[in-house]
């Protein structure tokens, strides 16, 4: 069973429907068609700019050159993680960085050895694209729970200070915080476990369907890197936080002003 | 015994304190008088290592207040401020998560002089079982001063801790803090129900 190819003339086609939103947009006023148009461009542009990596990347198939491909994948990753947040990129880049690329990896090694037993444990076509998928997950939780958990003690600072000057050590006073910061970062992911399969058919399966699995094989796939994005997200979360926690207090426990990318009060 | 010397701050080109000194004793009750804005709070917060002074060093027991000395003195310090936010849960869940710090670990936590804490404060023992969000501010406020000394401190730091409680409230925890005569008391406030307790030694912030 082939997929059914998609050619350059079949794109252009399938353009033809942005017609429908561009016209909605524009009998509405919403301002949208620049915006519309950029996205579509660069989407195209960058998804093509991926195939061809990942066709060479695949063909190459390099265990040295796949692991650098995923930790560059890391790092533009943590870039766009911290610079869509309000925290400081020079205080942050470095733990995110860490944090994202030790559990990610870790996880993806132990997924392609012990759940798909592959040969080769650097294959392109697994690291890559799982660990890439990892990735996407676990970045957005992770930046969730960081800004959450910097912003959540700045604007309580009155209770953090009520636990530090009450006897609690900096770790003490900060567990609150750790656990609402964990919480709300793993919430969406528990979410999407309890109605995967009802209301939606994850992308990946439907990719694997397309490309002809067996819907019980695409099912075995979908679980389990929903446990392994799951598991890494909860695991790099937690490490950025313990990681930052040095580097964000000063010596007598009070939250650095630079954690923050502008100040906004005082 | 704790000194102040010449503790100078600025906050937004007003000038706070300008080479101020204090010295305070064990036993000693010391009360920040003065309106808003003149400092009351920051002084407290320097005290404790959470706003640092422009110039001017603090002085623990002889030693300067840094990494080590501050975490020490924090172990002896119960801090109250005004408008405490204890955050989510139940009462006696935040008491037992306090009571397991682990500078508090030979405390041996009794049930009985929780009781009469409760008791001694107007509040009734079935607020252990309340969430915090669900009380009122004076009930926050009371149980917020009740903690560290259900925890045993000695020094007492407190940022207009009684200001959300009525007259006779008021009265009765100032009492109670100053009859203890082996606690330190250093409080900051704009009532004159501290004005008038004899004890007390008075310092005017916003004068110089």
């Amino acid at each position: 069973m082939q997929t059914q190819d998609i050619r350059l003339t079949s794109l252009v086609i399938c353009s033809v429907l942005l017609l429908i939103p561009i016209f909605i947009s524009l009998f509405l006023k919403l301002k949208l068609i620049r915006s519309t148009v950029l996205s579509v461009a660069r989407m195209t542009a960058q998804l093509f700019f991926a195939g061809l990596y990942l066709k060479y990347l695949f063909q190459l198939n390099n265990p040295y050159l796949n692991l650098f491909w995923l930790l560059i994948m890391v790092l533009a990753a943590s870039f766009s993680v911290i610079k869509n947040s309000e925290l400081n990129l020079r205080l942050f880049i470095l733990p995110t960085f860490f944090s994202l690329a030790s559990t990610n990896l870790l996880i993806v090694l132990y997924f392609n050895n012990f759940v798909i037993h592959l040969q080769n444990l650097f294959e392109a076509r697994y690291l890559v694209v799982i660990g890439g998928m990892l990735l996407g997950n676990s970045m957005r939780g992770n930046i969730i729970a960081a800004s959450g958990f910097y912003k959540s003690i700045k604007r309580n600072e009155n209770r953090y200070f009520y636990h530090l000057a009450n006897g609690a050590n900096q770790f003490e006073a900060l567990k609150p915080y750790l656990r609402e910061g964990l919480t709300t970062a793993l919430k969406p992911t528990i979410a999407t476990m309890m109605t995967i399969g009802i209301v939606s058919l994850p992308g990946m399966m439907t990719g694997q369907m397309l490309g002809g699995s067996s819907p019980m094989l695409a099912i075995k796939y979908q679980i389990t890197i929903m446990i392994a994005i799951f598991t890494s997200t909860t695991a790099s979360t937690a490490l950025i936080l313990f990681l930052t926690n040095r580097s964000c207090f000063d010596v007598y426990g009070v939250m650095k002003k630079s954690v923050f990318k502008s100040l906004v009060t005082k | 015994m704790i000194t102040l010397e010449n503790i100078s701050l600025s906050f937004a080109n007003k000038k706070l304190f300008d080479n101020f000194n204090l010295k305070i004793n064990r036993g000693d009750k010391i009360l920040l008088y003065g309106k808003s804005g003149t400092g009351k709070s920051s002084l407290l917060k320097m005290l404790l290592g959470f706003q640092m002074p422009d110039s001017g060093s603090i002085y623990f027991n002889g030693k300067i207040s840094d990494q080590k000395s501050i975490w020490e003195f924090r172990k002896k310090v119960g801090y109250v401020s005004q408008d405490t936010d204890f955050g989510q849960g139940k009462i006696y869940a935040l008491l037992t998560e306090m009571l397991h710090y682990s500078n508090h670990r030979e405390l041996e936590p009794n049930r009985e002089t929780l009781l009469n804490y409760l008791d001694l404060f107007d509040l009734p023992a079935s607020i252990l079982e309340k969430e915090m969000a669900d009380i009122s501010g004076g009930e926050k406020q009371r149980m917020a001063l009740i903690i560290p000394v259900f925890l045993q401190k000695s020094f007492f730091i407190l940022d207009e801790a009684t200001a959300a409680l009525d007259s006779g409230m008021k009265k009765k925890v100032i009492r109670f803090f100053l009859d203890h005569k082996e606690w330190t008391v250093i409080a900051s406030a704009h009532d004159r129900e501290w004005l008038s307790q004899p004890e007390i030694k008075v310092i005017k912030t916003g004068e110089e």
